[in-house]
């Protein structure tokens, strides 16, 4: 909840998915944890709803006055003339709209308003604004404070013609798709809106909140969109009660401050003539766009606190770790962790005693033990009591990762392991210097003594000493937590830690392909090995891993003497448990080919017409055999041609489809982020049927190599095949838009390689 | 605290832990069959019987369905469906015998993509099933407030039916007819009895398949078995209350509700003269108006209660600028009317539908289109087909029978068919070889559906990412083939061909060995991943058109080269469709020619052994390639 809206996809655009509900979709982003009733009669609803637009169509705000758009964006298919959004946490006494009966207490009212006027020219956009859709009330958790209102939405719509003149939308000719006592919601269709139109629209929540409870409320202004913004500006107004704390990043205007007559703190911003934001291919929208980030804050004993009527410009990182520090104690004593902590030390403790009974558990290997026993505990155990799920969807499962590590903290503490928590940063979010929030930070664990262990937690199959490659490379604070009924939290004063990058060596693809043309001279036959290592397995674990195949491997490793299955098996009470599981097991393995299917198709971009064989030769589940390693073996046509008596062979085709830069992404003005460092390697022994001989080999070699990677291409016959070794590689996992020219020689040789021929000539 | 108060606390907060984030990603859906959960037995029973004023004639419908677990517990979804014309009156869930009261049906508005606005509600819950062999069943009681509402019943369900009886219950009183439907090939037996003064009729089914949900599939009218029921009459305290009796009875309750329309003529016949200002031919008006409420009303579909059969106001949809299909038919209509016209709305099922008007019923049609008489016959015009031509069909309303309004009467007639011509894709080439490039000019006309289908893609487009997304249809995303001096006609135009020429650069088209030169002629290999896995397909495969592609490549062989060999090319005839593939020389040049007809858009399961062997010999000629060896 709260975190900020950037992406960890590499290649998703976090505005163009917003559509028509990109302003509602911005209120929902700040919903609230408690709150209020809503009960409210329709004509009461109405006249507010009439004042509200009154207020907001009254903005003295030049930018909305102006209808003319620049020559440079005449093409555009839309131009946000002016975008404004206001934000206000005030007291009771200044709020404007009537219509909100009195609390019980002291409190503060909250409204977030945006307001987008946009020119419409071609007819997708006009698609796009022609409903809109969104919450018209809620009635939030009412154990609190069951006689404040609930959130309220109104929407105000106007069409300003391209000759002047403006027509506001009766929005109250809508339909309710839900139409509640908890809750509202509205779908309007936009009447009378043509291309060539303005549409001026916006969305007002109005929420109230007990000042006796804790609230926190974050925004983010990002200053960029899928069309150019002419006119962007913000204002707050929070009331002496409140705290207020905001920073500026990537260039993104600041704040001017000022106090009003009643004490509260009123902040504006603006910027102006924005771009399209560089969307797309490997960009991170947190450390490229320019974005103003908002908080405020609201009372709290025990919870993370500022002062009353106090505005802070970029906090100190080391006061978000003081906020850190707050925040685990109050996770710690909320879901009381040290308590879980200690019962989950005693399973594993006997666990270890049961393993070293078998295996005689060496000393340094004890981390790693405890590692994977409570990612087992997690991820892999049956319970009678466990819900059946042993297909795919399994595997997609993902811890709360602050709780896991804090609780593998505590248990690694108590088996006298020490370590601490590292507070890492994503590539994709704010670095150490620019954090707001506590969220801001992720958690990696690292052991400490004679071995340093990393420890992450994203997932089923993560191994120790992993850490995702979105944290490389950053410096980081970090903690200690120790505690049982009672926790401390310590910042560590040493050196930040600095995640080191991985190397391309690491995160790797490599395939080794046996191929030969099928009697039927049209078809290729492929015997395939993939072997992924690093950061490239993660897709593949989980599409291709079987529950049923990981739960033993593991639990064997762990000495973990009885398979559920066999537990189950031995109880009267839950026999036929295992039955069912068996059923459940058949089915996944039952689903288990098209898997592969699909991974063939996304890799060669074409199903195969057959796949005889597949199978997962190691599951990639531990640091000590941390590799993804399986076997296909299938048929492909389309990739034989004829010409009289000879054949031609796409032999490109067998590295799989390569990246292709789309026309708008062969110029670039912005910096590269990738995933990661990485690289691929084929290997291809391609069979030559009797009777004919290989042309063309001398035009597959590649040779290119530059500062950023390489792609090369060696070629050779030996005996009665050919050989192909291609080797692409990516050196880094951020390059400076000056290197983009590089990386675009190394996208563009293996894209070309793709086209490659041989001529199979007879006799 | 004991150890096992430690697993406890353990196991809940791990709970917590791997609760909080179960969902963060979805996993990708398996294609698998669920034979895990049967339907052991069901039981519906639907009776007439007598109201209020409002509604004089319910239908009390109780149903009762026994899931079993074959194979492992889990929990399924329980929908069913209800709107404005019928309440569910109660819902009681079972499991394991037990009536189980904690599990609380949530009733919601029914959300489809497509539609804006429908009064579609659903009643759902998940309904556990707590080992294997263990039962849960669940009871529900409807009412269908109004006879014409009770259209249909289908046998099939989402899981295997071992075993299903179906009751109608059905007082002398009530006058109705029964169509049973795809019967063949599943064990239904029925037998109807006399019980006093009412009749029962009971349907008995064994061993019916899950219903499965397949792409590019027929409507389930065509597939599953099931009842059409004509509710004709009610003879009720010595009054008649006539339902769809017959046709004539359908159309005066369609027709009472256009009467109530009420559209605004004035407001109709200014906005008629502005469209058609200044035109002299009646043609050059009719297809203006056609034009303009294709251009400029969007299509938003609302399906409300008895709104969802009758049209809004003319003047009001021209107003807003959006309508349903009623909406823009009646728009069409009255502006066609206000400049001097005959024109009339229509009632259409189209191709989704398997029945016709033989069976009045509300299930006949779905649609509502415009028909203009013109020389004493007619065109249609369906106007939410943005940019189809006039006098052009599109596939889901050709051949469809047809309810068109005349005054108290009414007239049935059909929608013309067409042939593949109507849809016609034609690209013709003229390269030479580069090096190991063909380069030269390439000109494509596209009518028809072909034309719609194109315009519609690149309207939904912002504009600009039109003519990278056009190059990128035109190069079938190979970036090998380069597209420049890219020009077209209106992309606005509706009865004129789209035309498009560019000049084309097909890189690595020509693979050079020795003396020898390999020429790949054909870019688009249509059809080439179109065979059908008739292992998985359950149903019939329909073609969203008629398709008809032509295209054609003329090479000028470089001088210093000879012919080696030219592909023997294919020809496939059935009567379903046509695939023609030739190479020849004339003069210093080759002519590749290749025209592929889908003439029926409906290719039956029987066909699909045939089909696939056609796609085989097409793939087949796909792969041979032109071969010059130098001089």
């Amino acid at each position: 909840m709260n975190r900020l809206p950037w992406s960890k996809n590499k290649t998703a655009n976090p505005f163009v998915m917003m559509k028509h509900l990109r302003l509602a979709l911005l209120l929902s982003c700040s919903l609230l944890q408690f709150s209020n009733t809503f009960s409210q009669s329709a004509s009461d609803s109405k006249s507010l709803a009439e004042e509200v637009r009154k207020e907001i169509w009254g903005w003295n705000i030049p930018a909305f006055n102006n209808r003319e758009i620049p020559a440079a964006y005449a093409s555009e298919p839309a131009v946000i003339l002016a975008r404004h959004q206001e934000i206000k946490a005030i007291s009771k006494n200044k709020f404007k709209f009537r219509g909100l009966t009195a609390a019980k207490y002291k409190e503060i009212y909250f409204t977030n308003t945006i307001r987008e006027m946009v020119k419409i020219n071609d007819k997708a956009t006009l698609e796009e604004f022609s409903e809109f859709s969104y919450q018209k009330s809620k009635k939030l958790a009412t154990f609190f404070s069951p006689k404040l209102k609930g959130r309220l939405v109104f929407l105000g719509v106007r069409i300003i013609k391209p000759d002047g003149s403006i027509k506001e939308v009766n929005v109250d000719d809508e339909v309710l798709t839900k139409n509640e006592k908890t809750e509202q919601r509205s779908k309007v269709a936009i009447p009378g809106l043509e291309v060539g139109d303005i549409i001026d629209y916006f969305f007002c929540q109005q929420e109230e909140e007990a000042i006796a409870g804790y609230r926190t409320e974050p925004y983010v202004f990002v200053f960029g969109d899928d069309k150019p913004i002419l006119h962007y500006s913000v204002h707050c107004e929070a009331g002496p009660t409140c705290a207020v704390e905001y920073r500026s990043m990537n260039g993104a205007p600041e704040f001017r401050v000022k106090k009003d007559a009643d004490n509260d703190n009123i902040l504006d911003a603006e910027y102006k003539n924005i771009a399209k934001a560089p969307v797309g291919l490997w960009m991170s929208s947190a450390r490229q766009l320019p974005i103003l980030r908002l908080n405020i804050r609201i009372g709290g004993p025990r919870k993370i606190r500022r002062e009353e009527g106090m505005v802070y410009r970029n906090q100190p990182y080391q006061q978000i770790i003081e906020d850190v520090k707050i925040d685990v104690k109050e996770d710690f004593a909320e879901s009381q962790l040290g308590l879980v902590a200690d019962a989950l030390t005693n399973d594993i403790k006997s666990m270890i005693k049961r393993a070293r009974k078998s295996d005689d558990l060496p000393k340094d290997s004890l981390p790693y033990y405890v590692y994977y026993a409570f990612r087992y505990i997690a991820f892999y155990r049956v319970t009678p009591n466990s819900e059946i799920n042993v297909g795919v969807e399994r595997n997609y499962q993902t811890p709360s990762k602050k709780k896991f590590l804090q609780l593998l903290s505590l248990i690694l503490f108590k088996l006298d392991i020490d370590n601490k928590i590292i507070l890492a940063t994503s590539r994709y979010g704010p670095d150490t210097k620019q954090v707001l929030l506590v969220d801001d930070f992720e958690y990696i664990l690292k052991t400490l003594g004679n071995q340093e262990i990393y420890m992450s937690a994203e997932g089923v199959f993560t191994n120790a000493d992993f850490i995702p490659a979105e944290y490389e490379g950053q410096d980081n604070q970090s903690i200690s937590i120790r505690g049982s009924g009672k926790v401390t939290v310590k910042p560590n004063d040493d050196l930040p830690e600095k995640i080191p990058f991985t190397k391309a060596s690491s995160n790797m693809q490599k395939e080794n392909l046996k191929v030969s043309l099928q009697s039927d001279m049209e078809k290729l036959q492929i015997d395939r090995q993939s072997t992924l290592s690093g950061e490239m397995r993660w897709g593949a674990q989980r599409a291709l891993l079987l529950f049923e195949d990981y739960y033993e491997e593991e639990r064997i490793a762990l000495s973990v003497k009885e398979s559920f299955m066999e537990t189950f098996a031995d109880s009267r009470r839950n026999r036929s448990l295992a039955e069912e599981y068996k059923a459940a097991f058949a089915k996944a393995r039952s689903e288990w080919k098209d898997q592969f299917i699909r991974e063939i198709e996304t890799e060669y971009g074409k199903k195969p017409t057959e796949l005889s064989l597949y199978r997962i030769d190691n599951m990639g589940l531990r640091h000590t055999k941390p590799n993804l390693v399986y076997t296909t073996q299938f048929s492909m046509d389309g990739w034989v041609k004829k010409g009289g008596a000879n054949y031609i062979v796409d032999i490109g085709r067998l590295i799989g489809t390569q990246l292709e830069l789309k026309p708008d992404q062969k110029e670039r003005k912005v910096d590269v982020y990738m995933s990661c460092a990485r690289s691929f390697q084929y290997t291809i022994r391609f069979e030559l049927p009797q009777g004919y001989k290989a042309e063309g080999l001398e035009k597959l070699p590649v040779q290119k190599s530059n500062e950023v990677g390489a792609f090369k291409v060696d070629a050779r016959q030996d005996g009665n095949s050919i050989v192909l070794v291609v080797t692409k590689t990516y050196n880094a996992a951020f390059e400076p838009v000056s290197h983009w020219p590089q990386l675009t020689e190394i996208i563009t040789a293996a894209q070309d390689f793709e086209n490659a021929k041989i001529l199979l000539r007879k006799g | 605290m004991t150890t096992l108060n430690l697993r406890l606390v353990a196991f809940c907060g791990l709970s917590l832990l791997l609760n909080l984030n179960a969902q963060a990603h979805p996993a990708p859906k398996t294609g698998a069959e669920d034979e895990n959960i049967v339907i052991k037995n069901k039981t519906e029973s639907y009776e007439f019987i007598e109201g209020k004023a409002d509604n004089p004639v319910l239908i009390k419908e109780t149903k009762s369905t026994v899931f079993r677990c074959d194979g492992f517990r889990s929990s399924m979804p329980f929908v069913e469906f209800y709107d404005d014309e019928s309440t569910i009156d109660d819902v009681s869930v079972y499991v394991n015998g037990r009536r189980n009261k904690s599990i609380a049906p949530q009733f919601e508005y029914y959300s489809v993509e497509s539609i804006f606005y429908s009064d579609a509600r659903v009643c759902y819950f998940s309904l556990p099933l707590e080992k294997k062999g263990a039962e849960s069943s669940v009871e529900l009681t409807k009412t269908i407030k109004d006879p014409r509402y009770f259209t249909t019943i289908y046998f099939s369900e989402a899981y295997k039916v071992e075993s299903q009886e179906i009751q109608l219950i059905v007082p002398d009183w009530m006058h109705i007819a029964i169509k049973e439907l795809n019967f063949e090939g599943y064990s239904i037996s029925k037998q109807t009895e006399q019980k006093g003064n009412t009749k029962i009729y009971r349907y008995k089914i064994l061993q019916l398949p899950a219903r499965k949900s397949e792409s590019r599939s027929p409507g389930p009218s065509y597939i599953y078995p099931h009842l059409l029921i004509l509710s004709q009459y009610a003879e009720l305290s010595g009054k008649k209350l006539t339902y769809f009796n017959t046709v004539a009875d359908q159309y005066a309750w369609y027709r009472q509700l256009v009467l109530q329309i009420g559209s605004d003529k004035q407001v109709i016949k200014e906005k008629a003269a502005e469209i058609v200002k200044g035109m002299k031919t009646d043609l050059e008006k009719q297809k203006a108006i056609y034009k303009y409420v294709q251009d400029n009303i969007r299509y938003i579909a609302f399906e409300d209660g008895i709104a969802g059969f009758k049209p809004e106001k003319a003047d009001q949809v021209l107003k807003k600028k959006y309508g349903d299909c009623k909406g823009m038919a009646n728009l069409t209509k009255e502006l066609l009317v206000a400049a001097g016209f005959d024109a009339r709305l229509c009632w259409i099922g189209t191709n989704h539908i398997a029945y016709d008007y033989t069976t009045p019923s509300l299930s006949v049609d779905n649609h509502m289109i415009c028909a203009l008489q013109t020389g004493g016959k007619f065109r249609f015009l369906d106007a939410t087909e943005t940019y189809i031509g006039f006098d052009q069909y599109a596939e889901r309303i050709q051949g469809r029978p047809v309810l068109i309004e005349d005054g108290e009467k009414y007239m049935l007639d059909h929608v013309p068919a067409r042939l593949p011509d109507q849809n016609t894709d034609y690209e013709k080439r003229i390269v030479r070889i580069d090096g190991t490039a063909l380069i030269g000019k390439a000109t494509h006309t596209l009518i028809g559906e072909s034309k719609e289908w194109l315009l519609t893609q690149i309207h939904s487009l912002k504009k600009d990412k039109l003519s990278v997304a056009l190059q990128s249809y035109l190069s079938e995303q190979d970036n090998k083939y380069t597209i420049t001096d890219l020009q077209t006609s209106d992309l606005n135009e509706r009865n004129n061909s789209l035309d498009i020429s560019y000049q084309v650069d097909h890189k690595e088209a020509v693979a050079g060995f020795g003396n020898d030169l390999y020429v790949d002629l054909d870019l688009r290999k249509d059809l080439v991943n179109n065979d059908i896995d008739v292992s998985k397909r359950k149903t019939d495969w329909l073609f969203p058109y008629k398709q008809h592609l032509v295209y054609e490549t003329e090479l000028t062989i470089p001088a210093d080269y000879n012919i080696a060999e030219l592909p023997a090319g294919l020809t496939v005839e059935d009567p379903n469709y046509q695939f023609r593939i030739s190479y020849k020389q004339e003069g210093g040049k080759i002519l590749y020619r290749k025209e592929i007809s889908i003439k029926d858009t409906r290719l039956k399961k029987a066909a699909f052994e045939k089909w696939n062997k056609s796609i085989a010999q097409l793939k087949k000629c796909y792969n041979e390639q032109v071969t010059l060896v130098k001089k």
